[in-house]
């Protein structure tokens, strides 16, 4: 259960600040996919950052399950990162020294296994998104959807609790958007908690749970038996 | 982990060739030059302190209270017929011919006195040294002349260089009127065995032409500068400076050899030892020896100064150790600019790098895993550099010797490299390379993770 509670997050505080996330409260079930749209800067991403330990928040509590995200150290954060959290970016974040396989590795071996059992794990995850013939590549010599496919295998690889997405498909064309969606679902069958920051309407017709925000607030929220289709939603987005 | 990370390192090593390698060149300029000029200078030292220890640290010498210039000759000047000079080596000849300005001793030295006196001494050996005028049928000029006794050659021959005879015979105190050569008097002067030679107004026979000494203008040579600043110190005990002395006689190659009791019917006047030589029984303490020397010489009326080759051995490697010293912070100096070549690298790189350390810390990079990655590619960097410099650093000792050699006509020496050089250079290389990068390794791993991957 990912649950957040008068969270605020304000940069620059001062006569400059800038007030990213206002006293958001949030509840999310564990196994289900949240969907969180909204305007460009209205606190998405900033929100995801905040619930994946990139970032901690000026006010208010973060918990995950019995941990308080808000009280723990640099280090206890990155553990955390590496062990019960697993990112997806719009731009794939891969490293571009090192081949698909390899991308995949680092998180576990990040996390503590050796080479050999990193290598193997990494191997399969690539084989279960269809890159098995291109796991010795590099970035630069995969296609937006191979490289957005090489970054969910990774987010995967270490099996965590809970994946977050920001615009996974945001870079994509629409065929492999599609893949990723599929990706998405499989997820949530898998039970999976899953949040993820999107424009994308395909994205949030796959929802359990969509979050609403304008201006550092959450504005709304439906379950998603309230969605009956991507059509709808977009037109929630608009109003 | 850590084999992982040092893979990345190298991978960003080698992603940026012409940046690390300008890096690594840096390091390795600096390395190179610690490596040749320390080896070097410990080489010149070994082949120093080697000499004396041919000698004995158990042999105390003796000279006059004034120098004895003729030891400082280290070659000699020949005019041809035909008006041609021809040098043995760049020395010249500053005395008269026929004239010493060494001994000024009231008495002459007496050995057997001196035997009698002191119970620790169980050998003696003198030498008397003029520079005189030596001509041949094409050649007039000035010589060192060197007369050394029977006691000197059979108990002290390392003082010689060994006076190992080439062609002929050695010094026959029986036959009269016959010398021995140095190896290049006898080439410069162009004559053999048999042949006679004029020395003063006297002529002579040439008996036997010695082997070129091994460190008669080796090592010696090499260190003069540093045995003439100790002369200095050690002036107070032995005029002219004993390690100077040493320097000149061990050259046998520049000199012609006569026999001790030959020297003593043409010198005339003066009192005949240049210097004295004595060797102490073994476990006789040499500073307790010396105290006897000095108090039997007053009594006898004889003014020299006494100093153990031990002392000048301590006091020659004192002053080769401050030259290495002022080598290697020489050096150093160009390691440091290296490291800030090295340290100038590594920021920019962080700089380059920022969206990598923020992906590394979104899956899960802790601050120190960060840290040791930008510290082994700045170390590995430093290994590198270490290592090369390390090699070509030998390679360019070698040639600084040799052509050194060449220069200075040396033979006897090569660069030293002891273990503690090999792993201290390369060890301090990484070690160097990773305090270059310290600083921006450790901003890299303080970098917002949110701002890292936000950099473009």
């Amino acid at each position: 259960m990912i649950s957040l509670r008068g969270v605020y997050k304000t940069y620059h505080p001062g006569p400059n600040e800038v007030r990213a996330v206002q006293g958001v409260d949030l509840d999310v079930p564990p196994g289900v996919l949240a969907v969180i749209m909204g305007p460009s800067g209205s606190g998405k991403s900033t929100l995801l950052h905040l619930i994946g330990c990139l970032d901690t928040p000026t006010a208010g509590e973060i918990q995950l399950d019995e941990t308080n995200l808000s009280q723990l150290s640099s280090n206890a954060r990155a553990e955390l990162r590496a062990r019960r959290v697993g990112f997806v970016f719009q731009k794939f974040n891969l490293i571009g020294n090192l081949s698909a396989v390899e991308n995949v590795e680092l998180p576990m071996l990040l996390a503590g296994l050796t080479r050999a059992e990193a290598h193997a794990k990494a191997c399969r995850v690539l084989e279960q998104v269809d890159l098995k013939e291109r796991m010795g590549h590099r970035p630069a010599e995969l296609s937006g959807g191979e490289q957005q496919r090489v970054a969910i295998a990774r987010a995967l690889v270490n099996n965590p609790d809970v994946i977050l997405a920001d615009e996974p498909t945001g870079n994509l064309d629409t065929e492999t958007g599609e893949q990723v969606i599929l990706l998405l679902k499989e997820l949530k069958g898998q039970g999976k908690t899953a949040i993820v920051v999107t424009h994308n309407p395909e994205v949030a017709a796959i929802a359990d749970f969509l979050v609403f925000m304008r201006d550092g607030k959450r504005v709304d929220s439906l379950e998603r038996r309230r969605v009956p289709s991507s059509a709808g939603v977009a037109q929630e987005v608009r109003r | 982990m850590r084999f992982n990370l040092a893979t990345l390192a190298w991978r960003n090593i080698r992603s940026r060739r012409a940046r690390s390698w300008l890096t690594i060149l840096g390091v390795l300029i600096g390395v190179m030059a610690v490596v040749a000029l320390i080896s070097i200078a410990t080489g010149v030292e070994n082949a120093v302190l080697k000499q004396y220890k041919d000698i004995g640290y158990d042999v105390i010498l003796l000279t006059p209270r004034t120098a004895a210039t003729a030891f400082g000759m280290a070659g000699g000047n020949f005019t041809g017929a035909q008006g041609g000079t021809r040098s043995t080596a760049q020395g010249a000849a500053t005395g008269q011919a026929g004239r010493s300005t060494a001994a000024t001793q009231n008495k002459e030295f007496d050995p057997d006195l001196l035997r009698q006196d002191v119970s620790a001494i169980i050998d003696v050996g003198q030498i008397g040294t003029r520079v005189l005028s030596v001509a041949t049928a094409d050649l007039s000029g000035f010589v060192r002349v060197s007369a050394p006794s029977q006691g000197l050659i059979s108990g002290f021959a390392s003082l010689l260089g060994g006076f190992k005879v080439a062609q002929g015979h050695g010094l026959d105190t029986a036959s009269a009127n016959q010398v021995v050569l140095g190896a290049r008097t006898a080439t410069t002067m162009g004559v053999g065995v048999g042949q006679s030679i004029t020395i003063g107004d006297l002529p002579f026979t040439v008996a036997g032409i010695l082997a070129p000494s091994k460190g008669s203008r080796g090592a010696a040579g090499l260190s003069s500068g540093a045995t003439q600043a100790q002369a200095g110190a050690l002036g107070g005990n032995l005029g002219g400076g004993g390690a100077e002395v040493i320097r000149s006689l061990t050259n046998t190659d520049d000199a012609v050899f006569m026999p001790y009791e030959q020297a003593r019917i043409m010198w005339t006047g003066d009192p005949m030892s240049t210097m004295v030589a004595v060797r102490i029984k073994q476990g006789i303490s040499v500073t307790d020896t010396i105290t006897k020397i000095n108090a039997a010489l007053t009594e006898q009326g004889v003014s020299m100064t006494t100093v153990s080759t031990q002392a000048i051995a301590d006091q020659v490697q004192r002053t080769l150790g401050m030259v290495k010293t002022v080598l290697a912070s020489i050096a150093a100096i160009a390691l440091v600019v290296g490291a800030v070549g090295m340290m100038n690298t590594m920021y920019t790189s962080v700089l380059e790098r920022t969206r990598e350390i923020g992906i590394l810390k979104s899956i899960g990079a802790k601050d120190r895993q960060v840290l040791g990655l930008f510290l082994i590619d700045s170390g590995m960097m430093g290994l590198i550099g270490g290592i090369l410099g390390l090699v070509i650093g030998t390679g360019l000792s070698f040639l600084g010797t040799s052509v050194l050699g060449r220069l200075m006509g040396v033979t006897s020496f090569s660069p030293s490299f002891t273990p503690g050089l090999i792993v201290g250079v390369v060890g301090f290389s990484f070690v160097l390379g990773a305090l270059a990068g310290a600083w921006p390794a450790w901003h890299a791993a303080r970098l917002d993770p949110v701002e890292a991957l936000a950099a473009e």
